[in-house]
């Protein structure tokens, strides 16, 4: 593609914040109609690239151009007006606003004459309405944003961006929250706005992503790009060695625990509308794979299991014996850890420290006299499962803020294993970390598993479910569609399942499985 | 990227002064301390003077305390101007008059019935917003209005007056020159008794809130209320407690003021929470919820009572004390929020060269 092409080009840019060069030295480009994934390890700079390029952050030295014109970025503003959209994970969406609202927020059409001072609602709903059909999405944009799904609320920021004429559009980890059906209708409207010209910057986690939709791929390591290439010529395996700057042999550690007698049962577990009569068990030394299409109630029947939230009937034994879990605390009483699945709002405590954080389950254990903290038990402890876990950190009194996503992750888990738990239930543990954090949270997940922990994993990647269940739970609309042994499981099977195609008669299910009676 | 163990623990003197948040205010109160000194030199550091800013302290920083617990974890409470009238008449009236056919009772159990009364209603306060989800600003309006309403009823709007030999005034009025029987005593022997209570009671929570799982979990409720339910803490207790030691706290003060007015009063203590909040703000507690703590309570007190006493030396009119003080709680919180937000970056850029 020759320079008078492309849309947009980044020459040499640099950027540093107090103690880190977030950037040194980018060079990216994009032409019209292109897809370009930007992959990376947390903290390798993508956000920080993002941020300058929409106008969030100044760069300290370097060049843009913008349809081969040299430009300023001075703010979000000023990106706007030069075509640039970044559509953040958080979406910027007032929920009880319609669809068409948020479109045209502070644009709204108005009407003529005196009427100025009035929106003029049916043509906004109707120009709403022409951009997200543009973008093939089956959507009313006279409906509320806060009854659209999280998909749904997506598309909506895309129309949004190209309301305001956006040329280039960058989705920072637009996937994460989106289940597997919902992803390829993400990528269709991608598609879609590719063939008009648009010029998307995809940033993720997932590689099997990049390879279905890019065109692309550039990554950044350390804040410096360390490669870039057209789809064509790369393989997942060159790209994570670009990204970890190292080989991965297997991203998952073969293992073998020994699976011994039942741990956890659970039987007819219920909330109606939500979740419905699910039973099964869970053995010692075993990790049991929660798969399912966002929405299929994992997240409510591990979140009931735990305590978290109320349910209607279900039992739940542990060695056999019934056990009453009303709350988090009498789970906790029973042995039970759980990670759950949106680690900044339910994990952790971010502005308190790493130490606080690790050690708030279990403050009981390192007391005198029952009510004087031990602080230096409580330090041994946190500094014990920093280590254990390689929790990069510079001390134990930094707040949780400011960690990575993967070292916010591994310390949610090291605040469980303080407890020591017999259960640990883990809800899309490595959703959003990079690959060295993922690898080490699955070699973690193996170790406890041989130490006879028993491990419930909720995840939305197959991959990983394949990867590192003994079994596999599948969930669908609430109920469990089967559960399948490690060996006869494949992707296409769970997925029939997940989506309600197949549907597996109660007999071959408890042939299935194995640990019930 | 180094990993630290337990021994790192041990900083140099300067770096724990670097890390020690209530620096600013301090510095602050240092500063306005000096400067009226420096206008006032006869006046200000008189032992009755400061023995007037001391009560002061012991007054809101009381309240402050209690509105810090609450703050961080997320609350707030408006009930405690209130409460000290309603505290003040109902310990004033049942050392007194009694109640109904019950004699009057002696000064001892009447002020510890009144402070079981605080913690009672600061636990209706956080039965309300924890088992019911009020609002805490609602349900403690509605004590700020029933509290002053019962005061000014069981009164009938006339004050409690104390003979003025009655035992019960030393707790308000006496200091440790009164209490040790010293003659004179110079500094020390000003020290009012309630400013050492003051003290007492700010060691007791700061160990709270430091040393005990209690107090780590207080901070955690504020600051994330569900990841700490999820981490097994149970919140409605954690912020039950709270709500009650406010209202305990307010009891005190209450019970501390009557007996330093020499009456139980309805009209006493107005817009007093107002006040509380305000000093727990200047001392650097994040209305957001998880951060504040004792000390920064006090030395909101502090600033508030130095400046009111200082601007009454200097024979400022009373109007524009008000006007100062609002002016000093706005700077208050726009430099806290600057600090923490990083908007000082500006600072920076204007003093460093350019790249």
């Amino acid at each position: 593609m020759s320079e008078q092409n492309l849309i947009l080009r980044v020459e040499g840019v640099s950027k540093a914040f107090p103690g880190v060069q977030a950037l040194s030295n980018v060079d990216l480009e994009l032409a019209p109609g292109e897809v370009l994934a930007l992959v990376g390890e947390n903290g390798a700079g993508k956000s920080t690239l993002m941020k300058i390029l929409s106008g969030a952050y100044r760069k300290d030295i370097g060049r843009i151009f913008v349809d081969g014109r040299e430009v300023e970025i001075t703010g979000p503003r000023h990106a706007q007006q030069l075509g640039i959209a970044i559509i953040y994970q958080e979406f910027n969406l007032a929920p009880n606003l319609s669809a068409a609202a948020n479109i045209f927020m502070a644009r709204e059409p108005r009407r003529s004459g005196l009427g100025r001072l009035f929106v003029d609602r049916r043509r906004m709903e109707q120009e709403a309405q022409k951009l997200l059909d543009r973008i093939g999405a089956r959507i009313s944009a006279s409906t509320l944003v806060r009854n659209l799904s999280v998909a749904e609320r997506q598309m909506v920021e895309i129309a949004k961006a190209l309301a305001v004429d956006a040329r280039i559009i960058i989705m920072d980890e637009p996937t994460s929250a989106l289940g597997e059906d919902e992803v390829e209708k993400l990528f269709e409207v991608i598609r879609t706005l590719k063939q008009q010209g648009i010029g998307v910057i995809f940033i993720t986690h997932r590689l099997e992503e990049v390879f279905r939709v890019a065109d692309r791929v550039v990554v950044l390591r350390d804040g410096a790009r360390v490669g870039g290439m057209p789809i064509q010529e790369a393989t997942p395996e060159k790209v994570i060695q670009l990204m970890v700057g190292r080989e991965v042999e297997d991203l998952f550690i073969s293992r073998r625990a020994e699976i011994g007698p039942p741990l956890l049962e659970v039987r007819g577990l219920t909330r109606r509308g939500v979740v419905e009569n699910v039973s099964f068990n869970l053995r010692r030394g075993e990790i049991l794979g929660f798969a399912g299409l966002v929405g299929a109630g994992r997240t409510e029947t591990v979140r009931m299991i735990f305590g978290a939230d109320p349910r209607d009937a279900g039992e739940i034994l542990i060695e056999g014996k019934p056990v009453s879990i009303g709350s988090p605390r009498d789970a906790l009483a029973a042995g039970i850890g759980f990670v759950p699945e949106d680690r900044s709002n339910h994990g952790l405590v971010l502005r308190l420290s790493v130490l606080e954080n690790i050690v708030l389950p279990s403050l009981d254990r390192h007391t005198r006299l029952r009510f004087w903290l031990d602080r230096m038990g409580l330090l041994k402890t946190a500094q014990e499962f920093v280590n254990k876990l390689n929790i990069r950190v510079a001390q134990l009194q930094q707040k949780a803020m400011f960690l990575s996503g993967g070292n916010q992750q591994k310390t949610v888990v090291a605040k469980w294993l303080a407890l020591r738990p017999r259960i640990l239930i883990m809800d899309e543990p490595t959703r959003g970390i990079d690959v060295g954090a993922k690898a080490e949270i699955h070699a973690l997940m193996s170790q406890l598993a041989r130490e006879g922990v028993g491990i419930i994993m909720v995840s939305s990647e197959l991959p990983e479910i394949l990867g590192m269940s003994d079994r596999i739970l599948v969930m669908s609309e609430g109920r469990v569609a089967a559960i399948l042994n490690r060996e006869e499981a494949t992707q296409e099977l769970i997925m029939a399942y997940a989506s309600g195609e197949k549907v597996e008669d109660q007999e071959i299910s408890m042939v299935s499985n194995p640990a019930t009676p | 990227m180094t990993k630290t163990g337990p021994s790192a623990e041990k900083s140099s003197f300067l770096a724990r002064l670097g890390r020690f948040r209530e620096i600013n205010v301090l510095v602050a109160l240092v500063l306005l301390g000096l400067y009226f000194y420096w206008r006032r030199p006869d006046i200000f550091v008189k032992p009755a003077n400061l023995a007037v800013i001391m009560r002061f302290i012991a007054t809101f920083g009381m309240l402050a305390i209690g509105e810090v617990l609450v703050i961080i974890t997320g609350g707030i409470d408006l009930s405690v101007g209130s409460m000290l009238a309603f505290t003040g008449v109902i310990t004033a009236w049942m050392m007194l008059k009694g109640v109904g056919s019950i004699p009057p009772i002696g000064v001892i159990p009447a002020i510890l019935i009144t402070l079981v009364v605080g913690a009672l209603v600061g636990i209706w306060h956080g039965t309300f917003v924890t088992k019911l989800k009020i609002p805490p600003f609602i349900i403690t309006l509605g004590t700020y209005l029933i509290a002053r309403g019962l005061a000014a009823n069981i009164t009938r709007g006339y004050p409690q007056v104390f003979d003025s030999g009655h035992p019960f005034l030393i707790l308000g009025q006496g200091d440790l020159a009164r209490l040790f029987g010293l003659q004179g005593g110079g500094l020390f022997g000003a020290i009012p008794i309630s400013f050492v209570i003051l003290l007492f009671i700010a060691t007791i929570i700061y160990v709270i809130l430091n040393h005990t799982p209690l107090g780590y979990r207080i901070y955690a409720v504020g600051g994330n209320l569900e990841a700490a339910r999820l981490s097994g803490v149970n919140v409605d207790r954690v912020r039950i407690f709270c709500y009650a030691t406010s209202g305990f706290l307010a009891a005190l003060t209450g019970v501390i003021l009557a007996s330093r007015l020499g009456q139980g009063t309805p009209v006493v203590g107005s817009a007093y929470e107002l006040w509380a909040i305000a000093a727990a703000v200047i001392g650097g507690t994040s209305l957001m919820g998880g951060e504040g703590t004792v000390l920064g309570a006090i030395l909101g007190a502090a600033i508030m009572g130095v400046m009111q006493n200082g601007m009454v030396v200097l024979n400022l009119s009373s109007y524009i004390q008000d006007v100062i003080l609002g002016m000093v709680l706005v700077i208050a919180v726009v430099y806290d929020t600057l600090r923490r937000g990083g908007g000082f970056d500006f600072l920076k850029k204007w003093f460093s060269k350019p790249a």
